[in-house]
């Protein structure tokens, strides 16, 4: 069996659950399609389809234009790896280069320096800087240099180093400017350049090779989908019956992510439009305010926000994989089927799969080959610990690191408390679920081995989401917790 | 521990493969270099299984080897790493 089919999905398989009939018709099976497709006349007709599919897209404001970058990286095999550079490249100056020139502008005013620092200059230059650094760094990997050796941890003590830094007295003024503005740029690339130094060190490849998937153009958060260079070849089309297979695929991922899509579209319409059902993130303020909603509103709103959230996950995660697979790579879907995970573990995996692979790779497998060799269980339970508890946790405050620029270090950390506690309860849950192992579903029958389960799974995911969204700094662990308490009727 | 016949590699870590795969539900076939984690077919719970059976069985230290789950992606990929020298205990 092969990657395509995301066999994490063992509980299906083992319900053989098949439909006789489909929304999606399996085109990447059809023999002849496959074919089809390899031919000229197929081509123009995955052309046109991806084209009506951007349109499409494109009325329900989803950008899928990369879709067509994509089809030119696959139709030149001798040069994608040059188109896949420079169609990210091309991305990335449209986006400038991901910059939060907002926040930068606003730090150079705040520090007196705006009139005297012109930003542009001071961005193009920092580009330079940061871009010669992740060179540098990949060129040398591999050479024995001790901080290489451990490079995400050397990475993420060096980063929250220099934000230290930042609050330093000295560095008011121009100094602290442009450390943020080196900080700014460095850090949507941050988990990337993980992944390439990770890389490097196993197999030599040109360094603009791993520049090239630093956010690549097929999309990504700071979350890289599709990891680095080296797992992107693992699943990259060999062969034209192999590509066709694979934008086979990525037609039929798009097309069922235009059904979700409008979906979701239609659920807010129903039920924030026409049921005026408050928002998630409303119903808490309008709490905090002192104006609580009935709590069955309250409850509606955590269980639409869930659903709402899994939706847009799915939708969001699913245009950047189908534009990977129409590029020629065959990436596993980032979100495939959560409501049927049976365990917290399980959800973990299905919900935001490269996300989940991220913490494993810099966290969990680094803290398990290291930590409690001689005691399973806890060795378990502690690598766990490290991935869904501290390096979530990490990762979420890097990527909001504006807060410290904005509120400074202090009361970023302890903004930061909600989430911890999202986290501390996060890992422990997980954890546990992972010391347990999954029951065999065929020996407790659907009702407690598929559906209180699944159903369990997804009641802990709701409530403990109340931790986590708005993912801001204003509202307190106790200010949740009070919202929490409201719902289940322990206070008024 | 000694060190092992690569076919007798092969096939104890083929039998404990394919029993984790029946136990997660998939029985379809299994070849030497078929992809293990990128495919899917086992996850990062099934691989700090493998580790755990390795290190006890072939007493391989992988923080001393340096972790890498692609040593691991397959049946042969296992046996080359089981096989090499630098990760046979001394």
């Amino acid at each position: 069996m092969s990657a395509e089919s995301q066999l994490y999905d063992n509980a299906a398989a083992r319900l053989r659950l098949k439909p006789s009939w489909r929304l999606i018709p399996q085109i990447d099976r059809d023999p002849k399609l496959v074919a089809d497709v390899q031919q000229a006349h197929g081509r123009l007709l995955l052309c046109c389809a991806v084209g009506l599919l951007a349109m499409l897209f494109w009325q329900i404001g989803i950008d899928f234009s990369a879709a067509g970058l994509a089809l030119a990286c696959a139709y030149a095999p001798r040069y994608r790896r040059i188109l896949i550079f420079l169609a990210t490249l091309l991305l990335l100056c449209r986006n400038g280069f991901l910059i939060d020139h907002a926040f930068l502008g606003q730090l150079a005013l705040n520090e007196g320096v705006a009139d005297r620092i012109d930003q542009t200059s001071v961005s193009a230059a920092m580009l330079v800087v940061t871009f010669a650094l992740f060179s540098g760094l990949l060129a040398m990997q591999g050479s024995g240099a001790i901080a290489l050796r451990r490079p995400t941890l050397s990475l993420l003590l060096a980063f929250l180093a220099l934000v230290v830094l930042t609050q330093a007295s000295f560095m008011a003024g121009t100094p602290r400017v442009l450390l943020w503005s080196f900080l700014m740029t460095f850090q949507p690339y941050l988990w990337f350049l993980a992944y390439g130094l990770m890389d490097a060190a196993k197999e030599r490849s040109p360094v603009w090779q791993h520049l090239s998937v630093f956010h690549p153009f097929w999309g990504a958060t700071l979350t890289p989908f599709g990891k680095g260079l080296s797992y992107l070849r693992r699943f990259e089309a060999k062969t034209p019956e192999e590509l066709a297979v694979t934008q086979l695929k990525g037609i039929k991922l798009a097309a069922w992510i235009l059904v979700l899509a409008i979906g979701k579209i239609c659920l807010d319409e129903i039920v924030h439009g026409q049921l005026r059902l408050p928002l998630f993130d409303d119903n808490l303020l309008q709490y905090l305010a002192g104006h609580p909603q009935p709590r069955l509103v309250g409850w509606a709103s955590v269980v639409v926000f869930f659903v709402d959230d899994l939706l847009g996950m799915t939708v969001f995660g699913g245009v950047i994989v189908a534009t990977a697979r129409l590029a020629g790579f065959r990436l596993l879907r980032n979100t495939y089927r959560p409501m049927e995970s049976a365990t917290l573990a399980e959800f973990w995996n299905r919900y935001y799969f490269y996300y989940k692979e991220l913490l494993v790779d810099h966290f969990f497998y680094p803290t398990f080959v290291r930590y409690f060799r001689g005691q399973r269980r806890l060795r378990m339970f502690f690598a766990t610990f490290a991935a869904a508890c501290v390096g979530n946790l990490l990762f979420h405050f890097i990527r909001d690191i504006h807060f410290v620029g904005e509120m400074g270090l202090w009361r970023a950390v302890v903004g930061e408390q909600s989430h911890a506690f999202y986290t501390f309860v996060l890992a422990i849950s997980v954890g546990l679920s992972q010391m347990r192992r999954a029951p065999q579903p065929a020996q407790r029958g659907w009702l407690r081995g598929r559906l209180l389960p699944c159903l369990w799974v997804a009641g802990f995911f709701c409530l403990i989401h109340i931790f986590d969204a708005p993912l801001d700094r204003e509202h307190s662990l106790w200010q949740r917790a009070e919202f929490l308490f409201y719902l289940l009727g322990v206070t008024t | 521990m000694t060190t092992t016949e690569r076919p007798e590699v092969r096939s104890r870590m083929r039998h404990y493969i394919t029993q984790r795969l029946i136990m997660k539900g998939d029985s379809s076939p299994l070849s030497d270099d078929d992809l293990l984690f990128t495919s899917g077919r086992l996850d990062s719970l099934d691989a700090v299984e493998l580790i755990m059976s390795i290190e006890t069985d072939y007493g391989i230290n992988f923080s001393d080897i340096g972790f890498d789950l692609t040593r691991l992606d397959s049946i042969s990929a296992i046996a080359g790493l089981v096989q090499q020298p630098s990760a046979e205990p001394a």
